[in-house]
């Protein structure tokens, strides 16, 4: 049984996997979005998802030391790594105190915070090209476009995760962070002026435009100055 | 030590104490989860990041790599790594000691 689905969410994908494994379906293999399932014993595997160090791969340590704790490599996925074990052999959680936790969101934080950085010079590329007349840029603009503002919430997403382990493991309540959000959401102001201004330079005068394009980068710059002071 | 090193977690105290002798990954899972009456069960993922890093801080090494016959890959603690367990234990000491502090105030 193939089935089709899209998770930028590997919580949410592990107790999807789980709850397969329980009606009987093992995931046998993974390819961009298609996930192919084995009928099995009804919750004969429990599935957990892992982020390793490397694309599509793992270190002979790595998988030495799963496949002596019974733990089976299922799929290799860019970065991810979907783990099993039987459910016979006892329980299975990757993480088992809150400092590895901690630590394994911060990867995943590094690893989408990566993505989107990289996302985002595509998308400028592909609205350069869109400008100078290929409708694919457009296209690859809009498409990549979405993949940024997905990689943006995962790790917006991530950050909470790791601010309610950190409460978890100190105590203490995190204070809410503000700052972030407005720098970001300055940021994106500029990059859409910026853009929208991009788009219909050519039938407006200059007059207009420089101002307007002098605006834009100015939320940029302050959107990126307010990023890295919350950063240090 | 930095400061990001000390104190220990649960996992790297325990992990450091399984591997006074050299011991590989199920091993050290097990001795763990004796010594604590089943409170510690250590996940393969923790585990698995505990060995890298305690690695490259090099207080722990690879003891044996025997890949012809299979064996498995075994670890043990190094000098350094002695030295952050004593320096721990310290840490514990002084808790112990201290919290008999409470004991005499109820005297």
């Amino acid at each position: 049984m193939i089935r089709f689905k899209l998770y930028y969410d590997k919580d949410k994908e592990t107790v999807w996997l789980n709850k397969m494994a329980s009606e009987g379906w093992a995931l046998k293999n993974y390819f961009a979005g298609f996930y192919k399932f084995e009928p099995c014993e009804k919750g004969e595997y429990i599935y957990q998802i892992d982020l390793g160090d490397t694309l599509y791969s793992v270190s002979d340590e790595y998988r030495e030391l799963m496949g002596e704790l019974d733990v089976e490599i299922v799929v290799l996925w860019g970065y991810w790594i979907i783990l099993r074990k039987r459910a016979a052999d006892g329980p299975f959680e990757l993480y088992t105190d809150v400092d590895s936790e901690i630590e394994h969101y911060r990867k995943i934080r590094r690893m989408f915070k990566g993505a989107a950085i990289i996302e985002l010079l595509a998308l400028f590329m592909e609205l350069f090209g869109g400008l100078t007349g290929n409708d694919f840029g457009w296209v690859f603009a809009l498409l990549i476009g979405i993949f940024v503002i997905v990689c943006v919430n995962a790790v917006f997403r991530t950050n909470e995760v790791i601010a309610r382990l950190e409460e978890q493991k100190s105590g203490i309540e995190a204070e809410k962070k503000g700052g972030n959000t407005l720098a970001l959401i300055i940021t994106a102001i500029g990059l859409l002026t910026n853009s929208c201004m991009l788009l219909v330079e050519e039938s407006i005068s200059p007059i207009i435009s420089y101002p307007v394009h002098i605006f834009a980068i100015i939320m940029m710059a302050v959107g990126i100055v307010l990023t890295v002071k919350k950063e240090n | 030590m930095s400061e990001k090193e000390m104190p220990l977690t649960e996992a790297f105290f325990y992990i450091l104490l399984a591997l006074r002798k050299p011991n590989h990954g199920y091993g050290v899972i097990q001795e763990v989860e004796q010594l604590t009456n089943g409170r510690v069960v250590l996940g393969p993922g923790t585990l698995y990041g505990a060995l890298q890093t305690m690695q490259k801080r090099d207080w722990i090494r690879i003891y044996s790599q025997d890949t012809e016959s299979r064996k498995k890959k075994e670890y043990i603690i190094t000098e350094l790594g002695k030295t952050a367990f004593e320096a721990e234990k310290s840490r514990l000491e002084e808790l112990l000691s201290n919290a008999k502090l409470m004991e005499e105030g109820e005297a």
